[in-house]
């Protein structure tokens, strides 16, 4: 899990450089992407989901496209963010990775019908937010304060202590509290009590929120629109932030 | 059975990687005719470079690190960082080459001509006058028939032809060398360079002395800063075989490179004392031939050219070519890495760069120079750091907890700077870290190697000072959050991890205790050479 996991490009920039292998990230040549005002125009290789049903597909799209929306560009379903995790699930991903991210997604499903009588995807649209952002909280609390809830008869739960980053790694950023609120400190989400696979760094939405945040910086609209490729053609060490204005993909 | 091959040839070189490339150029420019033997691919860099500049969009799992669960054809290979979605096509399959792990062993080969020099990172230092004196003033292992002054206009040949970039320091444990000029360091390097050199003013943190141009050289261009040199450089910017020395040895008309040939062992004339030619498979075909030579150039790779020696076996030779001295095989060596500390730069947040350095930051190494703490250090030689700073990229999103619209507008503005040193040590060598010849074969019959090589005192001991040097350097400089590391158990940090992979066939000044001579030359056939395996 821990090397499915990797954030692979920084990974591969740090490990070039420490071990003076031959890779480094891919700062790709310049290719013109999509506007955003059409970003499904031109999708690149729309496949037949592979391990993923037609529904599941739907699903992960909703949930992806809530976690990198559409704003003055495209988000993660104009992306295609949901092909990229398809593949990744059927292609890349090792047995068990893919066992916990198949049993996450229909946690999450069981998880809509009790809490909203529906499936996620007949749920409304508030109610699809919900849920997500209950499952991002309860992925960046703390798993280790567990209770039991004498109105779950005597099943195992979990009580986020506090909100913070559990799944902090190399070069990600620490801020307490950011996705704090009274939900967090809450042993039961929407649909029920927190699993213990729900809550922290080894939860199935962190894998899923990581995929999702991969897949797009990735794809030609998130890399750039969204970001900015670093242009070949020279090396400028120094230069004023200001001067590019936005993160590189 | 071995089929006697028609052709006669003035030399033959087995191998054409980085060494390989050389020799086959020298040889030619003196008018040998040369024949090169290369057991992985033809490769034609004017349509073999399939995966440069092509962005990550256009692979299916976005370019992605394959691991070893993820590459049935390459369980080692895939260990390596360097084995992506692009660059799986560079890599020998492990079925092909096996050997077996008597204790732990990374072997990363490639697979084509130009071999590891399409692959390698390209860092390019000079060794100082302490490293060519080592063996004799420690006592570990035998003393070099060669000095720095002997190899240092070799030193300026090679650097002139090939092109490293880099910056002029004047240390003398890390020689200058004929350098283009350097890659700049970026804004958190620079931080970390002031407030480090002040705290510790004869420490050296310089930019990477890299084989990338930054000048143009005949017909190569200057680096583009596209990233990824292992997916291939039509500039011919980064020195490889293909950029640099196979065309120069093309252009003589006396070069003839043999792909798919996979050579079983040095034949030995027993009349005349000297190498007489090679055996080889070619392993498309699966036919053996015999072809004859004057001289014989290993440059295999150290193992792979220990292999060939031990190999060969004849009737004045039965522990194989050179192994009468009982140390061919023996003194394997690589670097010990995954180890040092990362730390965070404040602020700076108003500056950025552009353009994809192929190269990082260099600290010189300032351990047993002598050192007035050589006593209490508690190890012999010292380590080097390479690393860099950068800025946190979207990448970092998985460890933010906020989502839609706030996280996607976070990630817009590159993260804080990260800056890290990854240690280098240098391993002893030391009679029991070995390989041999096992009762098992590859898929041609030949005898493949049974590796039994493990970290000793002295690299451990040097790894805890060089984790603890790392943060103390780091925290000096002021960063923040500054974490030290040691991944000794992670599968990477195994003997051969590092690809630097040395030894097997030492040089010395006795023939009775070493492998080759002062001239890298078998010490009982001295047409025999094997540049590759020295240690």
């Amino acid at each position: 899990m821990d090397e499915f996991r990797m954030d692979r490009r920084e990974a591969l920039k740090v490990w070039s450089l420490l071990i003076g292998a031959a890779v480094l990230p891919a700062f790709l040549s310049g290719c013109e992407g999509e506007p955003a005002e059409r970003p499904a125009a031109k999708p690149t290789a729309p496949s037949a989901p592979r391990a993923l049903s037609a529904a599941q597909l739907a699903m992960v799209a909703t949930m992806a496209e809530l976690i990198i929306p559409e704003t003055d560009t495209a988000g993660a379903r104009a992306a295609r963010v949901h092909e990229f995790i398809d593949t990744m699930v059927a292609a890349f991903m090792p047995e068990k990775p893919r066992q916990r991210f198949m049993e996450g997604l229909a946690r999450a499903e069981q998880r809509a019908t009790r809490a909203f009588g529906t499936t996620f995807l007949a749920a409304t649209p508030a109610q699809q937010r919900e849920l997500v952002e209950a499952l991002n909280r309860a992925a960046y609390t703390d798993a280790a304060a567990t209770s039991s809830d004498p109105r779950l008869e005597g099943k195992t739960v979990v009580r986020p202590k506090r909100p913070r980053p559990a799944g902090l790694q190399e070069g990600e950023e620490s801020r307490a509290g950011g996705g704090g609120g009274a939900a967090a400190q809450a042993a039961v989400g929407p649909g029920g009590a927190w699993d213990p696979a729900e809550v922290g760094r080894e939860s199935f939405f962190l894998t899923f929120k990581r995929l999702v945040i991969e897949g797009y910086y990735t794809s030609e609209v998130g890399a750039t629109r969204e970001l900015r490729l670093n242009p070949m053609g020279a090396w400028l060490a120094d230069i004023p932030y200001a001067d590019v204005g936005r993160s590189y993909a | 059975m071995w089929l006697q091959s028609r052709m006669e040839y003035d030399a033959i070189v087995v191998g054409s990687g980085v060494s390989g490339g050389w020799a086959a150029k020298e040889l030619c420019e003196k008018g040998l005719k040369t024949l090169v033997l290369e057991r992985g691919r033809d490769f034609d860099p004017s349509k073999d470079y399939i995966n440069e500049h092509k962005p990550a969009w256009q692979f299916p799992l976005r370019d992605q690190k394959l691991t070893p669960a993820q590459a049935p054809d390459h369980p080692v290979q895939a260990v390596t960082p360097s084995y992506s979605e692009p660059t799986t096509h560079l890599f020998l399959k492990d079925r092909e080459n096996p050997y077996e792990e008597a204790k732990p062993f990374l072997w990363v080969q490639g697979d084509q001509v130009g071999g590891r020099s399409l692959m390698w990172g390209r860092q390019s230092y000079r060794w100082g006058p302490q490293d060519f004196e080592a063996n004799l003033k420690d006592g570990h292992g035998t003393d070099w028939p060669v000095r720095y002054d002997d190899i240092a206009p070799w030193y300026s040949y090679a650097e002139r032809f090939a092109g490293i970039s880099g910056q002029k320091e004047g240390m003398r444990q890390a020689p200058d060398g004929e350098f283009q000029k350097p890659m700049g360091l970026n804004a958190g390097e620079k931080w970390v360079k002031a407030g480090l050199e002040k705290a510790y003013p004869t420490r050296r943190l310089t930019i990477g002395r890299t084989a990338v141009l930054t000048e143009p050289l005949g017909d190569r261009l200057p680096c583009h800063y596209c990233g990824p040199c292992i997916r291939g450089c039509s500039t011919k910017s980064f020195f490889s075989s293909h950029s640099s020395t196979l065309p120069a040895a093309r252009v003589t008309g006396n070069l003839t490179i043999r792909a798919h040939s996979l050579v079983q062992s040095v034949m030995y004339d027993e009349t005349t004392g000297r190498a007489s030619g090679v055996r080889f498979v070619d392993t498309v075909t699966g036919e053996t031939h015999e072809v004859r030579a004057r001289v014989v150039f290993l440059c295999a790779s150290a193992l792979a050219s220990t292999r060939i020696l031990l190999n060969s076996k004849s009737r004045h030779h039965p522990n194989g070519l050179g192994g009468e001295s009982g140390a061919l095989g023996r003194y394997i060596m690589d670097h010990h890495v995954r180890l040092g500390a990362r730390g965070q730069v404040p602020g700076l947040t108003d500056r950025y760069y552009q353009g994809d350095r192929p190269t990082g930051t260099y600290l010189i190494r300032f351990r047993n120079l002598p050192d007035p703490d050589s006593d209490k250090l508690g190890f012999v030689r010292g380590y080097a750091y390479q690393g860099g700073a950068g800025r946190g990229g979207w990448n970092r999103g998985g460890g933010r907890p906020e989502i839609g619209a706030e996280l996607k507008q976070l990630l817009r503005d590159p993260g804080p700077w990260n800056m890290g040193l990854g240690g280098f040590g240098e391993c002893l060598p030391r009679r029991d870290n070995y390989v041999e010849l096992s009762d098992k074969t590859d898929p041609w019959g030949i005898p493949v190697l049974r590796i039994n090589v493990t970290w000793g005192e002295n690299e451990l001991a040097m790894r805890k000072d060089c984790v603890a040097q790392a943060a103390e350097m780091l925290e000096a400089a002021g960063c923040k959050n500054v974490t030290g590391y040691d991944n000794i158990d992670s599968r990477i940090a195994n003997p051969g991890g590092s690809i630097h992979e040395m030894g097997g066939a030492r040089m010395g000044r006795d023939r009775r205790t070493s492998v080759l001579n002062a001239h890298n030359q078998v010490w009982d056939a001295p047409n025999g050479s094997s540049p590759t395996a020295r240690s």
